[in-house]
């Protein structure tokens, strides 16, 4: 490809010989010589293709999230042909940050020569996958120049620990095993529930002895059983949720995942049945159960799984959100309780959401806000959104609307407009 | 997650390769300090290669080429020897390549990157290339200086020239 780098020079040269001449100045027709010497060059330098030999290193295997990680490129120039002009720019997944030095690096091989280069990316969640080299050389004057990607494939894989714990309080639809969602039922727990008299067969530990001596009546004590639940978490990972209100800012699918990284552990902790989905082209289903091999299986899908990727992985396919939702209904068991991770940006999903609490699934949403208000469109993106929330509340959804808050703190705000 | 600013690329072009342009756009000025206008002329070439190095601006190089070309041309018409005005044509294609050159840089690859050798190389090969053909056009001007200069030259030109058109 042409540079048009010399575009003026044969007209300079022209001028400046065509004054000599008239003014029969010879220093001025050489002078008009050494631009002919750069045409001369322009004309006959055509850009090589470069024979290279690229290897790229990445300093850690298994970094923590937020760590620097080095990255050494070494690039040789395997063939014949000197190299004046080679760029190089190494391309960094979109996942990554580069922190310090530069994916960059211009210079000049001349056959066997190489070139090492590092520089310094923040490692975040995910897997994020280097795979090619933008080569461009140019001629001796820079008169043409040929781009070309090369293929040079890393990984680095960042996974880590499920984050501290929100207590996310879940909606009484329970399973019949112990757990902590409570229950209108009398029977084993911690929390009062009832008096009633004493039946046969009652625990002697259970009998309120200060009612009896009081009364002279047997009493039974009853507390409040509780039970554990099957929930299943459900991230919108679709393209149209990545969303942020600034190109800094996390996304709503970073936040999303974030959200139910900690989810799942309390609730796992707390003895629930946890599931995790991923509402997104790649069909992700890990079904509700319990124990550390499912809580591993769950960190590292949460980590490296592409439908919860920090970027978007693939940039084509729709997500047919109706028949999802409706693929995933028949999945859930009939006791299962279902929130959603979502920025609630179209209507789809909250179309989802309804359909999960009209097919017997309580629903919550947990929403973190991407919108913002600098603009007239993202203002109305904005109050399309508040609607949306508000359109579910009053379909009986609970909803947790989340800013820039810990998620605790939206929790906690959320908990207290919601009757039990 | 913190977030981290990106230091990004910045977009303007390698100190080294600005230096080295406005070395040779100040050998023009000094190669026809003698003529005072073609002086005046080329000063205004190195203000704007400077200028538009800094700034980051390609215009204002293209300007600094022109004006350093003018200065020549002035130079030559008023008087300046023929040595002094084929060093100073030498010394400002020079300037404008390696002004434009790390300009490129600078929005390809950024300061911050490594490109040095680059730069270098390229400067080297921009001074072999003019050097060279200058010292031929020199070589053949001082050889048939005895008969008609001007004319002869130039039919040595347009055949350079015609030469190059052939070419490729």
């Amino acid at each position: 490809m042409e540079t048009n780098r010399w575009a003026g020079l044969v007209g300079a040269v022209l001028f400046v010989a065509g004054v000599g001449i008239v003014l029969r100045v010879p220093g001025l027709i050489v002078a008009g010589a050494v631009g002919v010497g750069y045409l001369a060059a322009a004309r006959t330098g055509s850009a090589p293709t470069p024979a290279l030999d690229i290897k790229r290193t990445v300093g850690t295997d298994d970094p923590e999230a937020g760590d620097d990680v080095t990255v050494t490129v070494e690039v040789t120039n395997t063939g014949e042909a000197a190299l004046f002009d080679l760029r190089l720019v190494d391309g960094v997944p979109p996942g990554l940050e580069v922190v310090d030095g530069s994916p960059r690096c211009a210079t000049a091989l001349f056959a066997g020569d190489s070139v090492r280069y590092t520089y310094t990316v923040a490692a975040t969640r995910g897997r994020h996958e280097w795979t090619n080299i933008e080569a461009v050389t140019r001629d001796f004057v820079g008169s043409e120049e040929r781009a070309m990607s090369i293929e040079a494939e890393s990984v680095l894989e960042c996974v880590p620990p499920l984050g501290s714990t929100t207590d996310l309080p879940l909606r009484g639809l329970t399973t019949r095993y112990t757990g902590r969602v409570s229950t209108d039922i009398g029977g084993p727990g911690v929390e009062f529930y009832a008096l009633r008299e004493y039946r046969h067969g009652d625990p002697l530990r259970r009998v309120d002895w200060n009612r009896t001596a009081r009364t002279g009546d047997l009493t039974t004590l009853q507390l409040r059983e509780e039970r554990a639940a099957t929930v299943v978490l459900i991230v919108d990972s679709r393209k149209s949720a990545y969303l942020a209100r600034d190109p800094d800012a996390e996304n709503a699918v970073e936040r999303s995942v974030d959200a139910a990284g900690r989810t799942f552990l309390a609730l796992l902790d707390g003895g629930d049945r946890v599931g995790l989905a991923g509402l997104c082209p790649d069909d992700r289903w890990l079904p509700p159960g319990t124990g550390t091999e499912h809580r591993a299986r769950a960190r590292v899908l949460l980590a490296t799984d592409s439908a919860f990727a920090p970027t978007p992985v693939r940039t084509d396919g729709t997500t047919y959100v109706s028949r999802w939702t409706r693929g995933a209904i028949e999945r859930l068991s009939p006791d299962a309780q279902v929130i959603l991770f979502s920025p609630l940006c179209d209507d789809a999903v909250a179309r989802a959401a309804r359909r999960f609490d009209a097919g017997g699934h309580p629903v919550t949403v947990v929403s973190p806000d991407p919108t913002a208000r600098d603009t007239p469109g993202h203002g109305l993106a904005w109050i399309e959104r508040r609607l949306r929330l508000s359109e579910l509340r009053s379909a009986g959804i609970r909803v947790i609307e989340w800013d820039e808050e810990p998620l605790g703190v939206a929790v906690a705000r959320a908990e207290g407009r919601w009757s039990r | 997650m913190v977030a981290v600013t990106s230091p990004g690329p910045v977009r303007r072009p390698p100190p080294l390769s600005v230096g080295i342009a406005v070395a040779a756009a100040a050998a023009v000025v000094l190669s026809v300090v003698r003529v005072p206008l073609a002086a005046g002329i080329g000063v205004l070439g190195v203000v704007s290669v400077i200028a538009g190095s800094l700034l980051g601006v390609r215009t204002l190089l293209e300007l600094s080429g022109a004006a350093l070309g003018m200065a020549v041309v002035v130079g030559g018409s008023l008087g300046a020897a023929p040595a002094s005005v084929s060093v100073a044509a030498l010394a400002a294609v020079v300037a404008f390549d390696v002004a434009d050159h790390a300009y490129g840089l600078g929005q390809g690859i950024g300061r911050d990157a490594r490109t040095r050798r680059n730069e270098l190389v390229h400067a080297g090969g921009s001074l072999l290339t003019g050097g060279l053909a200058g010292a031929i056009a020199y070589g053949v001007f001082v050889g048939i200086a005895g008969g008609q200069p001007t004319t002869a030259l130039a039919f040595l030109l347009c055949g350079a020239i015609a030469l190059i058109a052939a070419l490729r």
